[in-house]
């Protein structure tokens, strides 16, 4: 009897364990859980639909027959205004498109998002629509056939592909062909509180001597000149990458992408004793190399900081009405040391959303691309979060706020270089914005960057 | 029931799901993991073999070495925290002194916490600004001692290891006191009788009588410390500059980072040699004979 028993439960666990086990192998799996979510998501939108009395034609389709939902994987959290934006994007584009389907944004933290990427990408479990950086970040999973080719879309549809302002599209095209599409473009830019400079009789400088005795001036009545995130690598680094910009030009930039040109050469050793200089003395607010993003924003809207590196993107929040320096907030392009490398700056093609290879359907994905980067879409993404379009939208610039303004008037004489983490990717990017981060820490500047290129030139053999 | 467990099939049976598990979850990845540890992969394209090109690399690369070294100072970290500071701890705690429950309780309680909560407190307790160490030595009017305890290259490990003492102390006291608790009393009685003092009664009965605990316990701190990863990831991330890199978070910044799976795998291999390694050192070192009262 008891033998019986054993063996009988024996048999059901291991019954069990297989009947779990078959369940997860692989496709089918995730085709299971993603059926399961249509019709969950089909319910909840039946149930939107009669309650918000929406058009008759869609809650018509949703009785008899199930939405499908695209799920977008993506960078974000919660707290950004940019979230925001792009929930209400996909909601609008769910409402009223002609593929009955459901967009929905599934948002990691930055850092999350790199790993769920990168397992989901070596996994073969590539997802619909997934957001990108460009150039080194996106090359590998292109090289790796895991993106679909955006190419043939874009060339069935001229109008849209030459929506597209100049270049933006060159930095998420391979050999030829594009597989990504970038919803804004983010440079670097310095913000200013205006209302700080005007105590001090200050003005937004254009040389690089005017903005040291800016530096200096507040400086010198308390206040901290800028504020800077030194907990993330590439914040310190992008600031240095602009002075290279100053200290270099396009030469040195182009040749270093070209791998023509090493990483410790004289402009870069330059900009990072440049850099080095303003730490030392005391330019940036306190507590710079253990400061969280937040907080060095924090700063700057306190009142304790009169300027803030950062890119662009940053604005959305700037303008947003809990922003307590929202009337006061202005941009400067970064002025270089030496004047004839001027209007250059940090900055790329960004936020940018590519589809996996084998999507299940490609027309609505190609669909949703285009309604982000619709003229309407972008005009009105430029007026309420300050983002810079990627096509060429008409703007009357006396109905934009000031910041936005600014942000859209430094641009226009400007030429964009990427960050050096998306250029390369995260092997030598990261390593300059290690480099960069020990600089600000205090380390010698040559012996930084002679071990950056030592590292350059071993990292090619991994 | 014992007739069943007598039949060698039986047990096969019973041992088959957990054996299955193991396989699935342990072994293969262990294997799969040497494997790929000899390709350039990305996981993603076919893999080109390389041989034995990763783990030259690896120890002509000079993050690895700083990763490799910064375990090492854990590792004698750790020892002098839950070797010494925990053994002194558990003796002092082992003679009845008045509320030596209460203090257990206390010393181990960090443990108990996970280690991102952990290591976000912490963060806070080091933070520039308005972080417990600096406000304590702002009272103490140092100002100059005042730092990004953190984002200092100088500091940053030192402070890391500071925390896992603190933390698994008690796990570590907890372990040993045990097995103080398990020595006969009489031995105790009959040194008294024979005149032993406090410190005798340590070098001659505690210590030899929970050696063969104390062994495996180095092999816990020891393993622990090489595969150390989450307070670390939460705390610095290896950061500043690969100041605090530890061979674990390397190792996941070469994979899912840079995507160089095979070079990771490499780091993994070695991680995985260095903990064998450590078990067999221990063992060595505290050989102990098997006990009986």
């Amino acid at each position: 009897m008891k033998r019986g028993l054993c063996l009988l439960v024996t048999g059901t666990l291991m019954a069990a364990m297989a009947a779990g086990c078959g369940g997860t192998d692989g496709k089918g799996g995730a085709e299971d859980g993603a059926q399961n979510n249509t019709q969950g998501n089909a319910q909840e939108n039946q149930q939107e639909e009669t309650g918000g009395g929406a058009d008759g034609e869609s809650a018509g389709n949703g009785e008899n027959q199930t939405k499908e939902v695209i799920k977008v994987l993506s960078v974000g959290t919660e707290a950004d205004q940019y979230t925001k934006t792009m929930r209400e994007l996909a909601e609008e584009f769910s409402r009223n498109n002609e593929y009955g389907v459901t967009v929905e944004f599934e948002l990691y933290e930055n850092e999350q998002y790199k790993t769920k990427l990168a397992t989901l990408m070596a996994s073969n479990n590539v997802p619909d629509i997934f957001f990108t950086w460009e150039l080194g970040y996106l090359e590998p999973f292109v090289s790796s056939g895991k993106v679909m080719s955006l190419q043939e879309a874009l060339d069935a549809d001229p109008a849209w592909r030459d929506s597209f302002l100049e270049g933006v599209l060159d930095y998420f095209t391979y050999d030829g062909e594009t597989y990504a599409i970038p919803s804004q473009i983010a440079y670097g830019t310095m913000f200013y509180n205006q209302a700080i400079f005007e105590e001090y009789q200050l003005q937004a400088p254009e040389t690089y001597e005017e903005f040291c005795h800016v530096c200096e001036v507040l400086k010198e009545n308390g206040v901290a000149p800028m504020a800077l995130a030194g907990s993330e690598a590439w914040i310190p680094a992008q600031f240095i990458l602009q002075l290279t910009l100053g200290t270099g030009g396009a030469e040195t930039y182009n040749a270093i992408m070209k791998g023509e040109e090493v990483w410790n050469n004289e402009a870069y050793i330059q900009a990072a004793a440049e850099a080095q200089k303003m730490v030392e003395k005391g330019w940036f607010a306190d507590g710079m190399l253990a400061m969280s993003y937040d907080e060095a924003i924090m700063k700057l809207e306190s009142g304790e900081a009169a300027m803030y590196y950062m890119a662009s993107w940053d604005a959305s929040g700037f303008v947003a009405d809990s922003c307590p320096i929202k009337d006061t907030i202005r941009t400067f392009n970064m002025p270089p040391v030496k004047p004839e490398h001027k209007n250059l700056v940090v900055g790329s093609a960004d936020t940018a959303y590519a589809l996996g290879k084998d999507c299940a359907n490609p027309e609505a994905c190609i669909a949703f691309l285009k309604y982000i980067t619709s003229k309407d879409w972008q005009e009105r993404d430029l007026a309420a979060n300050a983002k810079m379009p990627t096509v060429s939208v008409e703007v009357n610039e006396q109905e934009l706020s000031p910041l936005v303004a600014s942000i859209t008037n430094n641009l226009k004489d400007a030429s964009v270089y990427p960050w050096w983490d998306r250029a390369f990717g995260t092997g030598e990017g990261e390593a300059f914005n290690n480099a960069c981060l020990a600089v600000f820490g205090g380390e010698e500047v040559q012996g930084a960057f002679d071990e950056l290129q030592q590292f350059a030139e071993s990292n090619a053999d991994r | 029931m014992k007739k069943i467990l007598g039949n060698k099939k039986a047990i096969a049976v019973f041992v088959l799901p957990a054996f299955l598990l193991y396989l699935v979850f342990v072994l293969f990845p262990i294997v799969y993991n040497i494997v790929i540890s000899f390709y350039r992969t990305n996981l993603m394209e076919p893999g080109e073999f390389v041989g034995l090109k990763n783990y030259v690399n690896l120890f002509q690369d000079s993050i690895f070495q700083k990763a490799l070294k910064n375990n090492l100072l854990l590792v004698v970290g750790s020892l002098i925290a839950h070797l010494g500071l925990a053994l002194i701890f558990a003796t002092l705690l082992f003679k009845k002194v008045k509320g030596n429950k209460f203090f257990q309780t206390i010393f181990f309680f960090p443990c108990v916490i996970c280690g991102v909560a952990v290591g976000l407190l912490w963060r806070f307790v080091y933070h520039q600004e308005f972080g417990l160490v600096n406000q304590f030595l702002g009272l103490l009017g140092k100002n100059e001692a005042m730092r990004a305890w953190l984002g200092d290259k100088d500091t940053a490990l030192l402070c890391i290891i500071i925390v896992v003492m603190w933390q698994y102390v008690g796990y570590h006291m907890i372990i040993q006191l045990a097995a103080m608790k398990n020595i006969p009393e009489s031995l105790y009685e009959a040194a008294r009788i024979d005149g032993a003092g406090s410190w005798m009664q340590f070098k001659s009965i505690t210590f030899p009588l929970i050696k063969h605990i104390l062994r495996i316990d180095a092999v816990l701190i020891i393993t622990g410390s090489l595969k150390y990863y989450d307070l670390v990831a939460v705390m610095t991330n290896g950061g500043p500059n690969h100041a605090t890199e530890v061979m674990s978070t390397y190792m996941f910044y070469q994979g899912f980072r840079t995507l160089k799976y095979g070079y990771s795998a490499a780091i993994g291999v070695v991680l995985l040699l260095l903990c064998a390694l450590s078990v067999v050192i221990s063992n060595h070192v505290l050989k102990t004979e098997a006990i009986e009262y």
